[in-house]
């Protein structure tokens, strides 16, 4: 990347000496074009962990909520997905998506993409990922999710006897390390380390 | 630590010259910043369409900017839920949910949904009519500002899903047949509507619009 334009204004840029451990930023518009990430075998790691943790996330319960001896206990995609039991099938969809599959499908595009480059296969497949990494890392709100779920429970709390459940914590540490990934993670870099 | 080159401005008269992609006649890959000569229509790292502009990024976002406002109404009339208890039905708008956590001394998660789903779509549609209305006025003045603002939309526009999300827990959680049931109101998919028009309009708009015309001349030799 020695001549590049910015993303935001257009602005021609050259760069007389370029070193990926730095930052860069447009000189006109001071937005960032070039973000510094960690090496692949650390977001690696950090995926696999992330999917490891995803797992216990989506099948177990998250809370569970008890009323006059009846207990009732929800799992993360149950809960989005209830907007088509009231006929709002659109709403599930959009948040079923945004909250758990998209974060799941960036997660598989990560670890595949990397993979790819660390064996050195299948440049077509790996450019395709990308772009797929780049349309959908918008749409990733699992973050947003979560706070939601802090919200509704202390929403809940109030009305009746609740207990949380594993689920939750290891959406948690799922959302944690997911976000470390994608922070790590820096997609410009796959194009340096292989020769396409 | 940076070294930067061949962006110093000429300056001609009071007036500074930039060099831009359409003055040089080069393609950047929106995706993954690999420049391009003009005749390109693939990019060679990623092999993303190439555009000079988002195809129709005024007018997909003026579309996608109505459209959001017009949702905001009924997201805001409409029921977001509609609770049961012992067979009286009650509807509860998003500002009646803030004033209920208001009312009984939640401040803190009062103030974030207030925040996450008043405040944040409104100041979202406020900026995106703003940057609109720059690239309209070609007020060039105001680009570098517009761009931090368009950063900054870009960043929270994810966090007013938050609504949607807590129905979802509070409808899924209260089902208690004879006790207490929610249901989903209506403002629920007008403000999803909403949520997702302003994200995907915020990816319509193209900011490099806004920079158009501050004499972005072709290369003198």
């Amino acid at each position: 990347m020695e001549k590049t334009a910015c993303r935001d204004c257009g602005l021609l840029i050259d760069i007389v000496k370029f070193d990926n451990s730095l930052e860069y930023s447009c000189p006109r518009c001071h937005s960032v074009f070039y973000r510094p990430g960690l090496s692949f075998e650390l977001v690696l790691v950090m995926a696999i962990s992330s999917l490891f943790f995803f797992i216990p996330a989506i099948f177990l319960p998250i809370m569970s909520i008890t009323i006059m001896d009846q207990v009732h206990s929800v799992t993360l995609i149950e809960a989005v997905l209830f907007f088509a039991n009231d006929g709002y099938l659109p709403i599930a969809i959009v948040a079923a998506g945004s909250g758990v599959i998209i974060p799941l499908i960036l997660l598989i595009l990560i670890i595949f993409m990397i993979t790819a480059i660390l064996l050195g296969k299948s440049p077509n497949l790996l450019r395709s990922f990308y772009r797929w990494y780049e349309y959908l890392s918008v749409w990733a709100m699992a973050e947003v999710y979560l706070i939601s779920i802090f919200v509704a429970i202390i929403k809940l709390s109030g009305m009746a006897e609740l207990h949380l459940d594993f689920g939750l914590f290891s959406f948690i540490f799922f959302i944690i390390t997911f976000y470390v990934s994608i922070i790590w993670f820096n997609p410009n870099d796959l194009w340096k380390k292989n020769v396409l | 630590m940076l070294v930067l080159f061949g962006l110093i401005p000429m300056i001609y008269g009071k007036k500074m010259f930039y060099e831009n992609d359409i003055s040089t006649n080069k393609i950047l890959c929106h995706f993954c910043g690999h420049l391009h000569e003009e005749n390109a229509r693939y990019c060679q790292q990623c092999e993303a369409k190439l555009h000079q502009r988002i195809p129709n990024s005024l007018l997909l976002t003026w579309a996608y900017v109505i459209a959001a406002t017009l949702f905001l109404i009924p997201a805001n009339i409409l029921p977001m839920m509609i609770v049961t208890a012992l067979s009286s039905d009650e509807g509860s708008t998003i500002m009646e949910g803030v004033i209920y956590f208001f009312a009984h001394g939640d401040f803190a998660i009062g103030a974030i949904i207030f925040i996450a789903s008043v405040v944040v779509p409104i100041i979202k549609l406020c900026i995106l009519y703003y940057l609109l209305l720059i690239v309209h006025f070609k007020q060039y003045n105001m680009a570098i500002k517009g761009v931090k603002l368009f950063h900054f939309i870009h960043f929270i526009g994810k966090y007013s899903m938050l609504d949607i999300f807590v129905v979802a827990l509070m409808v899924s959680m209260v089902q208690f047949e004879d006790l207490a049931t929610i249901k989903t109101g209506g403002a629920a998919i007008a403000f999803c509507a909403t949520v997702v028009f302003t994200i995907v309009a915020t990816q319509k708009f193209d900011t490099r619009l806004m920079f158009e015309n501050i004499s972005n001349k072709k290369k003198v030799n």
